[in-house]
């Protein structure tokens, strides 16, 4: 039965039966929501297997391959284990658009064609923006407009693309597209905003933080990686991925290094462990993409358990800064020990599942040849020790004692961070059998003992600069300029100047304007279309479709930015 | 144990794990996939002087970037 109902949707109903029903009821739904949408992705066949027709086009709701199994998969265990850990704190409300997120995602990973894909993708900015208001204060509130104007922008941008594609080549299909052209830049462009990619990354370490310690963790899942996939499916080996990878890393290190908030610290690394893979698809070798999807699997579960344990830490002390945390390894030994083993993994230390996926990028890079692209990676795994592995763990459970005794994380999340802590260490121990599910055969082997010396090094002497600068990195109650500024400082200035402007200015003055206008326009027109009103002119001749959306997707963005400012 | 023994204690032993991994690099072939960077202690060099590198420039662009808490009107409440 479960072949001819898309994944997604079995979890979308989840998501409404957990909304619709009372208590222990909509408890059952977190239960079986995920497990029947698991039953769903690994019952499906390779290749389309249901369609539906809409307009004159044949929407193929459910294709599959190893590579959109294997994200459905862990975005599916990802509600599960994240409907375990948020019951007892999150809203009804909070769970339902956790789930109805997920359901997205997970549509997402199956959608065959690129409408059903945009469908998918709109969900997700919706839910998700749901679950960043669901954090209940007002700053989680504008973050969350923040958050849902960029999407809804990264949206917009994405249709266009999609739109040009479909004029131009006549198919809805999803298939690997060259970036050389106006539509394929444009669907490149609405994609990598949701993978945070640069100039916009800010908008990651902006909401995510803001959300509930529940929401977080939803949060931390699925909108980069569905866009990770996105990229592997339609545009593997495209060059300037591997630049803005790079980017990325680098970027997460240097600003997290620089953080005080403790979610914000861990959102900073969302966007380099995303660089990683970006990075991966960039390259586009089998192996490189294999690395991709591996590494975004082990990352959702050792990103989600970080998050895990710094929510159950926010939750019991109220704090989340550095500056105020310290010394609770003594009350939350689990949590403490589920932080730890968290941040092992994203550092990718050896027998942790950063160590068995991360590597397999590393690898695609030095078999191309890319010597320098390799070295930095090295550098960043180096840099990802220090601002995740080390960082959040010492400022948080151990550095000073701040005198608080919180009490450990009750048995629902100690069980949803415990479920996380094994799949980090299978993953990291025996990886074969997880190897076996990537798209492309592969007989890596991670555990070469030259590599495992030189990681050990890597990362230990890391570990050694870190004690050793420790008074370079004194925490100061401090927030880091990014690129929002010129949409949360800039842009709100100018517009309130411009309404000063326009309130302060008399209406005759604004209508005189109005008129002037008026009549240089007419006078334009006359001159361009030599008076005759028959010939449409410049301005009135008919536009190519690409450039009318773009114009309206400017026009449509600039009245959202202006309104919300 | 006094807080400061205990300190000396774990530095003794970070010292230790650390000598461990270099000397058994005199036993391990091939640790990085290539040939100019095989040399005994360059993942140890190269980590350290990483994370310092990336220390300073996050130092440095610190004093550029870092701004008061509630340097954005809305997060007055921080």
């Amino acid at each position: 039965m479960f072949e001819l109902l898309p994944p997604g949707l079995i979890m979308l109903l989840g998501a409404a039966w957990i909304a619709a029903v009372p208590g222990v009821w909509a408890r059952i739904g977190l239960f079986l929501a995920p497990l029947l949408t698991l039953l769903a992705i690994w019952s499906v066949p390779d290749g389309v297997s249901l369609t539906a027709g809409f307009l004159d086009y044949e929407l193929q709701l459910i294709e599959t391959s190893p590579e959109r199994r294997l994200f459905a998969t862990i975005f599916a265990i990802m509600a599960g284990v994240g409907g375990l850990y948020a019951f007892k704190h999150a809203s009804k409300g909070e769970l339902a658009s956790g789930f109805a997120y997920a359901s997205g995602a997970v549509g997402v990973c199956f959608a065959g064609d690129m409408i059903t894909l945009f469908l998918f993708w709109e969900l997700m900015a919706l839910f998700s923006t749901l679950v960043i208001w669901f954090g209940n204060t007002p700053n989680a509130r504008a973050a969350g407009i923040r958050y849902a104007i960029l999407h809804l922008l990264g949206g917009v941008i994405l249709k266009v693309g999609i739109e040009g594609v479909v004029v131009h080549t006549g198919s809805i299909d999803i298939q690997p597209l060259a970036a050389n052209n106006f539509d394929a830049y444009m669907m490149l462009i609405g994609i990598l905003i949701n993978a945070a990619a640069p100039p916009v990354s800010a908008w990651l370490s902006d909401a995510y933080p803001e959300a509930s310690p529940t929401g977080s963790v939803f949060l931390s899942a699925f909108t980069t990686k569905t866009a990770v996939l996105a990229l592997i499916l339609l545009f593997p080996g495209t060059e300037l991925l591997i630049y803005l990878g790079l980017f990325m890393i680098i970027y997460g290190i240097i600003w997290a290094l620089l953080e005080n908030n403790v979610r914000r610290i861990l959102a900073f690394s969302i966007v380099n462990q995303v660089g990683f893979m970006v990075v991966a698809v960039g390259i586009g070798t089998p192996m490189a993409l294999n690395g991709a999807t591996a590494h975004a699997f082990a990352h959702i579960v050792y990103k989600a358990l970080l998050f895990m344990s710094a929510g159950v830490v926010i939750l019991h002390t109220g704090k989340e800064k550095c500056s105020e945390l310290g010394g609770l390894y003594r009350t939350m030994p689990i949590t403490a020990f589920c932080g730890i083993v968290g941040a092992l993994a994203i550092s990718s230390f050896p027998l942790t599942s950063g160590f068995t996926t991360k590597t397999m990028i590393s690898e695609a890079v030095s078999l191309q040849g890319l010597e320098w692209v390799w070295y930095l990676l090295a550098a960043a795994s180096a840099g990802v020790f220090l601002h995740a592995g080390i960082k959040f763990p010492w400022y948080v459970f151990f550095q000073k004692d701040s005198g608080m005794r919180p009490a450990d994380a009750p048995w629902n999340m100690s069980l949803a961070m415990g479920i996380f802590v094994v799949l980090c260490f299978a993953i990291g121990i025996v990886p074969e059998p997880f190897y076996e599910l990537l798209p492309y055969p592969t007989d890596f082997n991670a555990y070469k003992p030259g590599k495992v010396v030189f990681y050990l090094q890597l990362l230990l002497f890391s570990g050694l600069a870190f004690f050793l600068l420790l008074p370079l990195m004194k925490r100061t109650n401090t927030l880091t300029l990014d690129t929002d500024w010129f949409w949360r400082r800039l842009g709100k200035s100018l517009t309130e100047h411009l309404i000063n402007l326009l309130e302060r200015g008399k209406e005759s003055t604004v209508n005189s304007l109005l008129t002037r206008v008026g009549r240089i326009i007419h006078a334009g027109d006359q001159l361009l279309t030599g008076g005759d009103s028959k010939d449409p002119g410049a301005l009135g001749s008919a536009w190519s479709i690409g450039t009318t959306a773009l114009w309206i997707v400017v026009l449509l963005s600039a009245y959202i930015g202006i309104y919300y400012l | 144990m006094s807080v400061e023994k205990q300190i000396r204690n774990a530095w003794v032993l970070f010292s230790i794990v650390l000598a461990v991994t270099l000397i058994v690099e005199f036993f391990v072939p091939g640790k990085t996939p290539f040939e100019s960077t095989q040399w005994w202690g360059f993942g140890a060099v190269f980590g350290f002087f990483s994370c310092f590198i990336m220390v300073i420039v996050a130092k440095v662009l610190g004093y550029a970037l870092k701004r008061p808490e509630n340097y954005y009107a809305e997060h007055k409440d921080v």
